[in-house]
Order: C-alpha cells, then structure tokens, then sequence
C-alpha cells in the first residue's frame, strides 16, 4: 500500500476539455480544438509534476486540480486565439487552418459584441449583472447563486436589462 | 422533447466574439480570481465586481466562460485523484519523468500573465521551423525549431496524440532532432506528434516552447 501512487484521471480530465472547447470554440475545426486540449492537458501535467516535486504523492484536491486547468486552458485558448488572428492578417487563407467560417460575420458580430458591452456599461448595474451572466451562459438560478440574489429578482432584472439591451442596439442601427 | 432554440443565441455569440481579436490576455490573478468567484469561494460582492469587469473586458469574460464550463464538468463528476499502482499507464509515467527535467522552467502560471510566459523569458521565444501541422516523412522526421544563443542546449519530447512517451532527447546542442521511425512505429500514416523544446542557455536562462503538432505522412 506505502508503494503506491496518487494518481491523477487525466482521462477525465480531457473529456471535459474536450466538452468545453466544443462548447467554447464551436466554429473552430475539430483538429484544431484537439491540438488545443492536448496542449493544455501537457501543461497541467507540466505544473502538476512541478508543482509536486516529482514526488510519488502528491496531495492534490480535486478543486486545485481543477483550478490549474482553468489557467492552462485559458493560457492555451488565448494563444490559439492569437495564432488564428495572425494567420488572418498575415497568410492567405488557404495556407493554414483558418477556421473562421466567414469574415464579414465575424467582423459583424465583433461590432454587434463592442456595442453590447457600451450598452452594458450605460446600463444600471444590477441589470447589467443579470444581463452579463445570461450572455456568458449562466441560468437564471445559476447566475442567482453567483450574485446571491433571489431568482426571481435576478429573472426580474435580466428581464428588463434585456429589454434596455436591445433597444439600446436598436438606437445604435443595429438590429440584435 | 423541447427544442425551442435560445433567442439570444446571436447576442451571446456576438458578446463572446470580442475577445478572439482583444489584445490584452487577463492576468495570472485575474484568472484565479474568476475560478474562485465561479466556484463560489469569493464574497458575494466580489464576485459581483468580477462580473462587472466581464461587462466589458472580453478576455477576462472569456476566463469566466472557461471557468464556468471546468467548473460545471467538475460538479457533473471530479477527476479522481486515486491511490492506483495499476491504473498509471507506463507512457503517462514516463512523461511525467520527462518533464521533471522541466521542473526548473521559469514558465509559471501563478507568478507572471499566462500569456507572457515565453516573451517574458529573456525575450526569447522557441518556435517551430516546420510548417504548422507539416507532414513529415517516417524515414526523414526531423524536427526543427528557432537556435537559441550560441551555446544553448535542447530537450526535446515526443509525444503521440494520446501523450504516450515515443522520444525524450535530453542534452541537444543542435536545433533538430530526428525521431526514428522506430519510434514512430505507434503513430499511423496521418497521424499527429506532438512535441516540446525546453532550452537552456549558456546564461542559466530556461525556456519552454508551446506544444507544436507534426503529421508523420
């Protein structure tokens, strides 16, 4: 018993990479999204084994886990981000994996996101905070929870917030 | 079966498209900050403020998304962290004694920005000299990355898409590495291999590449 070893699932662990870069990253190709989980998950492994010393029992939470995986998978979403914006501007497109679909929508959606977030900003704050959750992908009664308010007040105030978002776009001529 | 589709579908595409071409990457802190507030281990007005910011910094916005979507897979089922003797897969153990050899990289998350990690080692930066996801003959696979100063050493280590340990070359004083085929013998025609440099320079300086992808034809 004294010769074994902690071990980590990393298995598991890449599975649910594997399901939030698809639900993150859903226009990239899935080749793409692969190369980025394996990166990431050498990068957990990387601070993992140093993080430990090399020693055979490492007392890792599964929360702490969880913790360095968020920072590697975030560190390696925004290198592969920057490695997809570079290949746009500076190769045609034919020589690399350029995901992007279609560019006009994109430069289209980047307007339509900059003018959500002005909106957000004149927006009043406890509605800009139910709003700004629903669009990350939060629940009503998960967003609730974070901002420790009553559902039904969150509902409440996501209601209206989404009502000012909208008009809000509408005034700038944009049609959400 | 409900299939009603999100009418905000577009609106939270479009929220979320601001940070694919946002310049600045969240800080070390921030991003712990956003895991700790996703797992309801700050105040509840701080996790308030958190939000706030993603209002309007897309790419911390980002962190929290990705922090939101870990943190749900966590709850649906935590990585066992088990006493196994068995279940330890001889590849996976040998990769972990390779990057022991790393234990030293100054590539650290929690003490610098993420995305600064290479830039910020002495401005060098270790990038591949093959094409992105080149295919390479079995014969001939060398790889090739960007010298670093004269002087410099090399680790390299190969791995297959699955992370089984195909090569470790430790003590490089060329840029290159050539794998045997017999090594590659695991990887099928098409199939990928991933590899890392880790450099050490003649000034104690170490470095770490990103992990790059190489196709055996």
């Amino acid at each position: 018993m004294s010769s074994s070893t902690e071990s980590i699932d990393y298995a598991k662990l890449r599975q649910d990479f594997v399901r939030a870069v698809a639900r993150l990253c859903p226009t990239w190709l899935s080749s793409q999204r692969d190369d980025l989980v394996q990166a990431a998950i050498m990068r957990v492994m990387q601070i993992v084994d140093r993080q430990s010393g090399g020693n055979d029992a490492p007392a890792f939470a599964s929360s702490y886990l969880y913790r360095v995986a968020h920072s590697a998978l975030v560190d390696e979403i925004r290198r592969a981000t920057r490695r997809q914006e570079t290949a746009l501007d500076d190769a045609p497109v034919d020589s690399v994996a350029v995901t992007f679909n279609d560019p006009e929508r994109i430069t289209a959606s980047r307007q339509i996101g900059r003018a959500i977030q002005d909106c957000l900003s004149a927006m009043h704050r406890d509605r800009r905070l139910a709003v700004t959750l629903h669009l990350q992908g939060h629940s009503v009664p998960d967003a609730a929870r974070v901002l420790d308010w009553p559902a039904k007040r969150t509902e409440n105030l996501l209601y209206r917030g989404l009502a000012n978002l909208r008009e809000c776009l509408m005034n700038k001529g944009m049609q959400p | 079966m409900n299939t009603t589709p999100d009418p905000d579908t577009r609106l939270k595409e479009a929220f979320h498209a601001v940070a694919d071409n946002a310049p600045d990457d969240p800080s070390a802190e921030d991003v712990a900050r956003v895991w700790s507030a996703v797992a309801g281990e700050l105040p509840a007005e701080e996790r308030r403020q958190l939000v706030e910011r993603t209002a309007t910094d897309a790419p911390l916005a980002q962190a929290w998304r990705v922090a939101h979507e870990l943190h749900q897979a966590q709850l649906d089922g935590a990585v066992n962290v088990r006493r196994s003797s068995s279940w330890w897969p001889a590849a996976l153990m040998g990769i972990a004694a390779t990057l022991i050899v790393a234990a030293g990289v100054r590539v650290l998350y929690f003490d610098r920005t993420p995305a600064d990690v290479y830039r910020d080692s002495g401005g060098y930066v270790i990038t591949s000299e093959l094409a992105t996801d080149a295919a390479l003959p079995r014969d001939a696979f060398v790889l090739k990355w960007k010298p670093g100063p004269q002087g410099s050493r090399y680790l390299v280590r190969v791995t297959t898409a699955d992370l089984q340990v195909i090569m470790t070359a430790p003590e490089l004083t060329a840029a290159e590495v050539t794998v045997p085929s017999t090594a590659l013998a695991p990887v099928p025609a098409g199939g990928r291999v991933l590899w890392q440099v880790v450099m050490s320079s003649p000034a104690g300086e170490t470095v770490s590449s990103q992990t790059f992808v190489t196709r055996v034809r």
